[in-house]
């Protein structure tokens, strides 16, 4: 039978890891979606609210692609960056730290998603009340940086397992 | 009110600001500064450039039906997230670009957006740890 090499195993494992940290993608899409829905709605019931409805679309809508932009960052330092690949240590510790790297980065799908569901809920409120916008705004605001934190605890999970993995020294 | 043309010209003042600051500090704080600063450089052109392409987009969704809209935004949004990991990949790739300064470009119009809309009235937060009970 075929001996299959460690570094090969490695490599399958971020292959796998890559591919789960894309899923986070998602999320931002699902957002901005439900967001661009809401917008459309908002000015279509209001005409004259309209700049100010797009204005806060814009804002919600730039905030809530952060979680794909660190989710792809994941991605493809796995694939073109990879640090496991000359790590020395327990292989399967490794190989599961590379498929754990990608599945925490699916956390990102959250704060996609709920982001672009502030982005929507305050488009749809300022065409409501549109003298009411920088409140709302900042309240939208204040909500998506709660809500990015989940995003940003999964990017550093994933970032310690692949840079600075203290598991491997506990075998030693 | 500001309108979409001002929000940009303000997003777009205040990331130069910081872009600057940026660089200054990494002459300093980073070893090999130039591909820090070229990554900088990407990173900030490509958001700035992704930030104007999504004020196209909402300006042109919110102009259709709700559930056009939506698919028409989350097509768009799949066009800039492959721009994003194209970029990604050059800096990765390219022995000339640091990788972390082009994630900071390309996250930096997001801090922007977040300070320069949510800080921006003390007040308000003034006002969130307000003692209410004698009111």
């Amino acid at each position: 039978m075929e001996q299959i090499s460690t570094k090969a195993l490695i490599l399958a494992c971020s292959a796998i890891g890559a591919g789960l940290a894309m899923i986070a993608g998602i999320g931002p899409g699902i957002g901005q979606g439900y967001a661009a829905g809401k917008g459309a709605e908002a000015v279509s019931k209001n005409p004259k609210s309209g700049k100010q409805s797009m204005m806060v679309m814009l804002l919600g809508a730039a905030v809530a692609e952060t979680s794909g932009i660190l989710a792809l960052v994941v991605a493809l330092i796995m694939l073109y960056g990879n640090p496991l690949v000359n790590m020395t240590g327990g292989t399967i510790i490794i190989m599961a730290s590379a498929v754990g790297a990608g599945f925490s980065m699916i956390a990102g799908v959250g704060p996609g998603i709920g982001q672009g569901y502030a982005a929507g809920k305050a488009t749809e409120a300022v065409g409501k009340r549109p003298k009411l916008q920088p409140m709302i705004v900042r309240t939208m605001f204040l909500g998506q940086a709660v809500a990015q934190t989940t995003g940003i605890y999964a990017l550093i999970i994933s970032l310690v397992l692949l840079f600075a993995n203290p598991l491997v020294n506990l075998l030693k | 009110m500001e309108t979409t043309k001002q929000l940009l010209k303000t997003t777009y003042k205040y990331v130069a600001v910081l872009y600057l600051f940026s660089m200054a500090v990494s002459v300093f704080w980073v070893e090999d500064y130039v591909p820090f600063i070229i990554g900088l450089t990407f990173g900030v052109v490509i958001s700035v450039v992704n930030f104007f392409e999504l004020a196209r987009t909402v300006h042109q969704s919110v102009m259709l039906h709700p559930k056009k809209a939506h698919s028409y935004a989350i097509r768009h949004y799949f066009i800039r997230f492959l721009i994003n990991a194209v970029v990604i990949f050059i800096s990765i790739k390219a022995p000339y670009i640091n990788i972390f300064g082009t994630i900071i470009g390309l996250l930096l119009i997001k801090f922007v957006i977040y300070f320069a809309n949510l800080f921006n009235d003390k007040e308000y937060f003034k006002n969130i740890i307000r003692r209410k009970e004698g009111e």
